[in-house]
């Protein structure tokens, strides 16, 4: 339901586009490009780390699953750091719509709404992420006390599957906020 | 009578050999309908992946740069659904799955399909876009 509510999401983001083509670019202009490509670096490193992770568990490697599982944590921990970073400039170069915005020169309104995507679509994935980081802390756990074998490991597997859904969104959020209108 | 009874048997003998055909096809390409214990991969495809992704990503950053008009959004999104391909394959291990699995995780891409052309319906026969 999730990734429907998310691929809606995006849908209401085209159609905008769409409608308002100049504005989207303008507003995209003001996103913060290195924070979005470092974070889909960091992003596509942990889907890597995370199926690491799943290879050492299949393969009772049971020192380095937890070693992968800590680096895949650590990835997405780094990435909510950057977009708080991100955030935080937003916020003082006045794009934040209800808090701290203003309608710039050869803007339209229409740009609030590429900000109000931004901040629900960046928002909700972080949420996304951070129960992600918990689940992932929650397989170091179970990896320590020896629960993830060879025999049994699928728990293991449902949260790489979550983890790497969740950077697919990524994938397609990079390309949507930060790229358009760089031209 | 007898007639029919032996084109039966012969229509029988034909469906079986088709759904063994189909058996032994799906089992030849590494996956059947069974769920078993996972072949153990080497870790070398996915670090290729890997660097696979971020040489896509490279190219997406670079061709925002190289003033394309309408074709540039085209290729974001293009170069975006090969690498949620590539993740969904390679990364998310569905290349290795049993076929059932790939009826599912394509199922899941059913749904939204639905729904984004039913709202587009809406969309494309709207007059007065405001």
């Amino acid at each position: 339901l999730g990734g429907l509510g998310r691929l809606l999401q995006l849908l209401s983001y085209f159609v905008y586009r769409n409608a308002y083509p100049a504005a989207f670019a303008q507003a995209s202009r003001d996103a913060e490009l290195w924070c979005g490509t470092v974070n889909i670096g960091l992003l596509l490193t942990s889907s890597l780390t995370m199926v690491l992770s799943i290879d050492a568990a299949a393969n009772g490697h049971r020192r380095s699953l937890v070693r992968w599982l800590l680096a895949t944590a650590s990835l997405g921990s780094l990435f909510l750091v950057v977009k708080a970073y991100e955030y935080y400039a937003d916020y003082g170069a006045r794009v934040a719509p209800a808090l701290n915005s203003i309608v710039k020169r050869g803007e339209t309104s229409a740009s609030e709404l590429f900000w109000t995507f931004y901040f629900v679509a960046t928002g909700l994935h972080s949420l996304h992420l951070t129960i992600g980081i918990g689940l992932v802390l929650l397989m170091v756990s179970r990896a320590r006390r020896g629960a993830l074998a060879p025999r049994y490991y699928p728990p293991l597997e449902v949260v790489g599957l979550y983890w790497s859904f969740v950077d697919i969104v990524w994938v397609f959020l990079f390309p949507a906020i930060y790229l358009a209108g760089r031209s | 009578m007898t007639g029919d009874r032996c084109a039966n048997r012969v229509r029988g003998i034909a469906w079986l050999a088709l759904l063994l055909a189909i058996g032994g096809f799906a089992k030849s390409r590494g996956g059947g309908f069974s769920i078993g214990p996972e072949r153990r991969a080497a870790r070398a495809p996915y670090v290729v992946s890997w660097l696979l992704l971020l040489l896509l990503t490279a190219a997406s950053l670079g061709s925002a740069f190289l003033g394309l008009g309408v074709a540039s959004p085209i290729m974001h999104f293009a170069i975006a659904a090969t690498q949620a391909a590539m993740i969904l394959f390679l990364l998310m291990r569905l290349r290795r799955q049993p076929k059932l699995n790939w009826l599912f995780a394509a199922a899941g891409f059913l749904w939204p399909f639905f729904l984004y052309a039913l709202s587009m319906t809406d969309y494309a026969s709207r007059r007065g876009w405001p």
